[in-house]
């Protein structure tokens, strides 16, 4: 979770594995909009001599429809290239690396961006550098200055970052793939025969892990569509999702060639919405998921309409979802979840003018309403809190995803489609984290400085 | 020989390439041949894939396989 390892394939391949995307109007520059794409998750911050490192032979993408479609119409793409400055140490570096230009810094990735859109194929910057991973006290001190010196601000007012950021993702991992096993309500689960379990609170299993953050700021009137209504102060809503993709052949040298690949770039990975993959798609069809294009996910519109996980509650929780078990019965479709998921939120739902709808076509992107401004009061628990800055409207790197999916499929959002009473035990579904330990930063990359590999985990 | 155009991430944006990358663009040919009785050839350079029906390069990729 949210999209960490949620494929076969993504599983063993983690440099396409796109774990995270965020979208919202930054807060500190409402002006502008920030995209996070989040790839190699789940790092182990000491894991030398071979720190983590963005793939050269992928790649990364951020897509942005504009038009409701489905489909691009602005894409920042992005790719890579290692470097060694010292081959003949194994080390990653030989002393402190103080500056990005350190003669002590062994092993370095520099990246380019572009962007492709209707006018062409602009690039954007090349030969960028990114940030060392965090590796310790004596190998990267200072390590906060280092990184926002990679910070690169880039013509039209962009700015990019590319390199390693703490997970600012939280989730009890351990708890909900033990068959659902939410600590603090685990005294309402069936048992199976075996002893009963006691409430307790939530455990953040990617707590002091790193990932691998790809970060684009830009002008949100670089977003600018044939639809929009500056006379009317509306800036539209876009559609967003990130993409990793290989070229299609690729020979593995032998004792002595080296690796070859050629050919067109074919998609391995995406992600829009959290969770989506991970919990509405069944594990058949998770590669496939990941190889197609929003505008073909109709398709996927079963496991939205009749999320598995819906059935699974009240039978994982005897008695404490009757409600929603009843609703089940009726063999009605998910109206609520297909709505925020697949084609945004019609106005007059949620309010008479909060609104992510797009139109139509069934697409699984995060919908950004770019008219709605960042909050001075924000609510981890989004649009489910009142905060309508907040996930589903785009997801800020701090918004509770999980809480609000887990909630939205026991029910939560079902009274806004249809007659219907919450369950009671709705407000305690939940996997009881805050991510009130988590350090984000007040600006871009708004991610926090990584766990060093010297501290984390914590000496005793 | 056609081009296929399938790698193109929209409806109307250039088909994703590397656009951007300071390297020197290697550009080794792998060939793949998809079925040997209809000689059809996928051919993949840089960033793009040809196909090709040649009945008679695929016989001979085969008979080469077989080490005759």
């Amino acid at each position: 979770m949210s999209s960490h390892r949620e494929a076969p394939e993504v599983s063993k391949d983690p440099v396409v594995d796109s774990s995270d995307l965020y979208a919202f109007v930054s807060p500190d520059s409402p002006d502008m909009v920030t995209f996070i794409a989040n790839y190699v998750p789940l790092q182990n911050p000491a894991g030398g001599p071979n720190f983590y490192e963005f793939g050269d032979d992928v790649l990364y993408a951020i897509n942005i429809d504009t038009d409701g479609d489905g489909e691009a119409d602005i894409v920042y793409q992005f790719t890579f290239e290692s470097e060694l400055e010292i081959p003949s140490t194994f080390l990653y570096n030989v002393g402190p690396i103080e500056s990005l230009s350190s003669a002590n810094w062994n092993r370095r990735q520099f990246y380019s961006v572009t962007r492709v859109d209707n006018s062409g194929v602009h690039p954007l910057g090349q030969h960028l550098p990114c940030p060392p991973c965090n590796i310790g006290p004596l190998s990267t001190p200072n390590y906060a200055a280092l990184a926002a010196s990679a910070i690169n601000s880039l013509p039209g007012g962009t700015t990019v970052f590319c390199g390693q950021r703490a997970e600012g993702f939280y989730v009890d991992l351990g708890s909900i793939f033990d068959l659902g096993d939410l600590r603090p309500i685990a005294n309402l689960h069936a048992t199976f025969g075996l002893p009963g379990l006691t409430a307790t609170p939530g455990v953040d299993t990617l707590g002091s892990i790193n990932v691998h953050s790809i970060a684009i700021q830009v002008p949100i009137d670089s977003l600018h569509s044939g639809w929009w209504r500056r006379d009317r102060h509306e800036r539209g809503i876009i559609g967003v999702w990130t993409t990793a993709s290989r070229q299609q052949a690729r020979v593995f040298g032998g004792w002595n060639s080296e690796d070859i690949w050629s050919g067109p770039w074919t998609q391995r990975s995406r992600l829009g919405n959290p969770l989506f993959n991970e919990v509405l798609v069944p594990l058949s069809k998770k590669d496939y998921w990941n190889k197609q294009s929003p505008a073909n996910d109709s398709q996927f519109a079963q496991g939205v309409n009749f999320p598995e996980l819906a059935q699974l509650l009240p039978i994982l929780y005897p008695g404490a979802f009757p409600n929603l078990a009843a609703f089940n019965a009726t063999n009605a479709p998910r109206a609520d979840l297909a709505a925020i998921l697949l084609t945004g939120i019609p106005a007059g739902v949620v309010s008479p003018t909060y609104t992510t709808y797009t139109g139509p076509t069934q697409a699984d992107m995060l919908r950004l309403n770019l008219s709605i401004p960042p909050s001075s009061t924000p609510s981890r628990q989004g649009v489910l809190g009142g905060d309508l800055a907040g996930f589903p409207n785009g997801r800020r790197v701090f918004d509770d995803v999980v809480t609000i999916e887990l909630q939205a499929i026991a029910g939560a959002t079902l009274p806004l489609v249809t007659t219907y009473t919450k369950d009671a035990a709705i407000a305690d579904v939940s996997d009881g984290l805050t991510g009130s330990d988590i350090t984000y930063l007040t600006s871009f990359p708004y991610l926090g400085t990584p766990y060093s590999g010297f501290n984390a985990p914590a000496p005793a | 020989m056609t081009r296929v155009t399938n790698g193109a991430p929209s409806k109307n944006l250039p088909a994703p390439s590397v656009v951007g990358s300071t390297k020197e663009p290697s550009a080794p040919i792998i060939a793949h041949l998809r079925n040997a009785a209809t000689g059809e050839i996928a051919v993949f350079s840089g960033s793009e894939e040809f196909i090709l029906h040649d009945p008679g390069l695929a016989a001979r990729l085969v008979i080469a396989t077989e080490g005759r």
